[in-house]
């Protein structure tokens, strides 16, 4: 069982056996993978270099942990108005960038300008002005997001994992995308959602896809949790 | 149009990651009329069902230098209100600080302060 983040005097440790680092490490290298694809490639298109993407008995539920696909087509949390493809955005003097299509990665990569309400789609004005900020921001956004991701894969060589402060930061970002993620495929929209999920905690009773990526959700936000209690005692209050 | 002096650049971010000063996003207002301190952009944070309260308030503390108690209060602000205006300053720095909480996933936007009230 994998042991809670503390910190220590040598650094952020947690203790995560050796299928729960793969675990994790796969889901981090699915979410690179989806900051990889780009607008061109389906979302759900599994990596086939994976370690440990076969050769295991649970086969299925490596599949399902694979790509982090979208549970069906048009799945759970709908495209932001504006974002989906089609016609072009009108001519502008400067840059623009549409929102990404596949819901999840537009949750990674929100825009940075909205109408009143939040309402993504309210006006064209701001519509513009987001995709003005896209076409400024995202490359880099994707870039320190992928940064923390392959950092946070290579941190987990060996038990236990020690982090740096540094790391730890660069490690719950990576997290945190994580579940930014699986959120999006599960549908959570809501805080009752959000509940709904977090009553998942039987592994022994998962047999679908939903259950699992509703226990890889809990996971992750547990092993986030304590790292958040662990790093907030190293601030000034 | 206090900015907390003691912003640090966020962990992941290297310089060049930042939008050059001098980028031009959104249209500024007529410098005939009202200046960039006139109107400050503002930076918000609003709500979301996934992003931890302990990970929001640990951002708003690491990356702001907020003490505790204003990070919590600004958490539980956008917690039960929706959002939160976490920052307020000159359009360049709005814009840095809203890439950066991207970078953390948090989904904050700009927003020229629209005047009295707002």
């Amino acid at each position: 069982m994998a042991r809670a983040f503390k910190s220590t005097p040598k650094g952020f440790v947690a203790g995560l056996e050796r299928a729960e680092r793969r675990l994790l490490r796969t889901l981090f290298q699915d979410v690179i993978q989806l900051l990889d694809d780009d607008r061109a490639a389906p979302p759900a298109t599994p990596a086939t270099d994976r370690p440990g993407a076969a050769g295991t008995d649970r086969d299925a539920f490596w599949d399902i942990v694979a790509g982090l696909g979208p549970l069906q087509d048009g799945g759970p949390g709908g495209t932001a108005e504006g974002a989906a493809p089609g016609p072009g955005p009108l001519p502008t003097a400067a840059p623009y960038r549409p929102a990404p299509a596949d819901p999840a990665l537009a949750r990674l990569l929100p825009d940075g300008v909205v109408g009143d309400d939040g309402d993504e789609g309210d006006g064209e004005a701001a519509d513009r002005a987001a995709g003005e900020f896209r076409a400024l921001t995202e490359d880099a956004v994707r870039r320190s997001k992928t940064q923390d991701l392959q950092r946070a894969v290579a941190a987990l060589q060996a038990n236990p994992v020690v982090l740096t402060e540094p790391e730890a930061v660069s490690f719950s970002r990576a997290l945190n995308d994580v579940r930014l993620v699986l959120s999006s495929r599960l549908g959570i929209e809501t805080e009752e959602d959000a509940e709904t999920v977090h009553e998942v905690d039987d592994w022994s009773s998962a047999t679908d896809v939903e259950s699992y990526m509703a226990l890889l959700y809990n996971f992750t936000t547990w092993l986030l949790e304590t790292l958040m209690v662990a790093l907030s005692t190293r601030l000034p209050d | 149009m206090v900015w907390c002096s003691q912003v640090p650049v966020p962990p992941g971010a290297s310089p060049d990651q930042v939008p050059g000063g001098s980028t031009g996003l959104l249209e500024r207002p007529d410098p005939s009329r009202l200046t960039v301190l006139d109107r400050p952009w503002q930076v918000i944070v609003w709500n979301d069902p996934v992003n931890l309260m302990s990970y929001v308030s640990y951002v708003f503390r690491s990356y702001f230098g907020f003490s505790r108690e204003k990070a919590d209060r600004l958490m539980l602000q956008v917690h039960q209100e929706g959002k939160a205006i976490v920052a307020s300053g000159q359009r360049e720095e709005a814009e840095r600080h809203v890439q950066a909480m991207h970078g953390y996933g948090l989904w904050a936007t700009l927003q020229h302060e629209t005047g009295e009230g707002a």
